[in-house]
């Protein structure tokens, strides 16, 4: 009996991660492949391998430091619509509230004029598990929808070495040149 | 008697506590109002952002940035509504909405009709601060409505202030 109940509950976990993103992945279905569309979706581990080949070739340490955040990424979505029919905004609108009945938390909302801006995130365990970027503009539509398991720890060790790296970058600058001995 | 005593201090601070919460809710309403306005441009960030930072460990080693981050951390939210028309009549309504019981004006800047600033502050107990208004308005000019919602503690505000002028006193003694 416990062994059923285990398997049970091991295998309700990915569906539990479905539910909450079931909107999101109904709405990306649902438009991806309208006309003048175009999405496409990036694999976590074509991201991790395109980083460690980029943190070989890049000189910039403050990059280098930053791609250590993209092995937190496990997939990401991207969709564009140049003319705004093919995405509704009533839709869009919608997706927003489901998403927020769904554990979704608005971190950042932005509308001027006839251009909106939603950063949605779902948090949880202080690990950002999804990031959900939506610009509706008069004329086009964008969605960048990301996987992670992004512990907040592991934010705050990058933005402290960023935050080292840029310290030690004044302190260079800010070192009084020696002059040498006059003869 | 000792009942209806009772039963009449209870319906009252009901009738209060429903007060309170329509006056809460006013300013949101007004934000709830306008937030489809396309005249308006809206800016709204959720106090899960502030608290995001709250639960990062990080290492500022900055006096000034520690300051702000202290100032921020128990922030619920930030929301800012503003449009270039009809500058006096939002100012003029949104100032018709609230509550002076609730709201203490911290400061009035006037000039004539052109220009209208006030910051008001709804206070949460000693020393802390639990909404923060800016409002500002005039003829010609733009509507702004900012709102900072959370606990804001007036003594981390105050060490805030400190540390910028001590970044300023090294930077003259620097140059």
């Amino acid at each position: 009996m416990k062994n059923i109940l285990l398997a049970v509950f091991l295998l309700s976990i990915p569906a539990a991660n479905y539910c909450q993103n079931k909107s999101l992945n109904k709405f990306y279905r649902q438009y991806k492949k309208g006309k003048a569309v175009k999405n496409f979706k990036i694999p976590g581990w074509l991201i991790h391998l395109g980083s460690n080949i980029a943190s070989k070739h890049v000189d910039d340490e403050e990059a280098k430091i930053a791609l250590q955040l993209s092995k937190s990424l496990k997939k990401v979505k991207l969709m564009y619509a140049e003319d705004q029919h093919h995405v509704p905004p009533a839709a869009v609108n919608k997706l927003v509230k489901d998403l927020r009945k769904q554990s979704f938390d608005d971190w950042i909302y932005v509308r001027d004029k006839g251009t909106t801006v939603n950063f949605i995130v779902r948090e949880e365990n202080n690990t950002i598990k999804n990031i959900l970027v939506l610009v509706n503009e008069e004329n086009s539509f964008a969605l960048v929808s990301i996987k992670t398991k992004l512990r907040l720890k592991k934010l705050a060790e990058v933005i402290n070495k960023l935050i080292h790296k840029y310290k030690m970058d004044i302190f260079e600058e800010e070192k009084p040149v020696e002059k040498p001995p006059q003869v | 008697m000792k009942y209806l005593t009772f039963f009449f201090v209870l319906f009252l601070s009901a009738g209060l506590s429903t007060v309170t919460q329509a006056q809460a809710d006013a300013i949101s309403k007004y934000f709830s109002k306008y937030m489809d306005d396309e005249r308006f441009t809206v800016v709204y960030i959720s106090g899960k952002m502030f608290e995001m930072f709250n639960k990062m460990d990080i290492d500022l080693n900055d006096e000034e940035a520690e300051a702000i981050l202290s100032v921020v951390k128990d922030m619920k939210g930030l929301r800012i509504l503003t449009t270039e028309e009809g500058g006096q009549k939002f100012y003029d309504e949104a100032l018709s909405i609230i509550n002076k019981n609730e709201y203490e004006t911290l400061m009035t800047v006037r000039e004539g009709k052109e220009e209208n600033v006030q910051f008001l502050i709804k206070e949460g107990g000693e020393n802390v601060i639990n909404e923060l208004l800016l409002l500002v308005g005039g003829e010609d000019e733009e509507f702004v409505l900012m709102s900072f919602v959370g606990k804001i503690d007036l003594n981390e505000v105050s060490k805030l202030q400190k540390a910028f002028d001590k970044d300023a006193d090294d930077k003259k003694e620097k140059n």
